[in-house]
């Protein structure tokens, strides 16, 4: 297994962190939650981060933690598809491999880091006991997520997405 | 509430990654036009329609005419078609060309085939 420092990671992927913590503060614009303050990326841990108030409801908070998942997962597979697409007609193309770098970097900072579960998992405090019943495999999910990192879990997704969203569409269409 | 606002430089990198996506979507027309019909052309040479599986892969060639991937399907339709004389035009058009080693392999076993079948059968 090859270790690699996250910060070698998060330098070489920073442009999914900028998008992570982007869709964390659009997010909380939309559910009208305050953002406190934002770092879209930094040489630590963690690489970025949005400090905001409480929402003012679990889905809201639900919606805040998981947005990047979806939010990166459509931005990351969007723009890696046509490199994706043409990697098999042996088009050499300098702008290909650019939006594949992207793409993936992108895409495998999807997953919601264990902050952002620790910060859902705290919201559901004052909620009754079925609620966080029903949001625990969520949060248990993110935890996955975050622990199967070191083993490139997230490489994997980010890849996955890259090349087989464009696979699937083209099994669907053909 | 406080409505912190988007720093001028996050607005510069949303528009940046739009235009990239609007980039991306366009250039995905292309391929993924190129990509189905490839996929057709597979399925019509697996069905051993090969007039079908041609017409895919030159639609397929339009949008990637240096692709060396469609020119071998090509080479391979037309020689299961009986053309072998077009299947080893095509194979000798790559002669010039950057080949990945499984792309070399493929073109190595067809151009054998071609030999071989050239080569005048002994019966007895």
């Amino acid at each position: 297994m090859i270790i690699i420092p996250g910060f070698i990671i998060a330098l070489l992927t920073f442009p999914g962190i900028i998008v992570h913590e982007m869709a964390h503060q659009f997010f909380c614009r939309i559910t009208g939650t305050a953002v406190l303050n934002v770092c879209y990326f930094r040489i630590g841990n963690p690489a970025g981060y949005v400090v905001h108030e409480a929402a003012r409801s679990p889905g809201k908070s639900l919606l805040i933690s998981i947005a990047p998942f979806f939010f990166n997962t459509i931005v990351g597979a969007l723009i890696a598809a046509p490199a994706a697409m043409s990697q098999d007609f042996n088009e050499a193309d300098p702008l290909n491999f650019l939006l594949l770098w992207l793409g993936i970097s992108i895409a495998m900072h999807s997953f919601p880091s264990t902050g952002d579960a620790q910060s859902l998992w705290g919201s559901l405090r004052q909620e009754p006991w079925w609620l966080r019943v029903l949001v625990a495999p969520i949060v248990a999910l993110i935890f996955v997520g975050a622990i199967g990192s070191f083993i490139w879990l997230d490489v994997l997704y980010g890849v996955g997405v890259a090349f087989g969203v464009p696979k699937l569409v083209v099994q669907l269409f053909a | 509430m406080i409505r912190r606002p988007f720093p001028a430089w996050i607005k510069l990198v949303a528009v940046l990654v739009l235009v990239l996506m609007i980039i991306s979507a366009v250039r995905s027309v292309d391929a993924l036009d190129a990509r189905l019909e490839l996929a057709r052309g597979l399925s019509a040479e697996d069905a051993h329609q090969y007039a079908a599986a041609t017409m895919h892969y030159e639609e397929a060639k339009k949008l990637f005419p240096r692709s060396v991937k469609i020119d071998l399907r090509l080479a391979h339709t037309a020689f299961a078609a009986g053309q072998t004389r077009r299947a080893a035009e095509i194979l000798m058009s790559l002669k010039d060309r950057s080949l990945e080693q499984a792309d070399i392999r493929d073109a190595n076993s067809l151009t054998e085939t071609i030999v071989r079948s050239a080569q005048p059968k002994k019966t007895r």
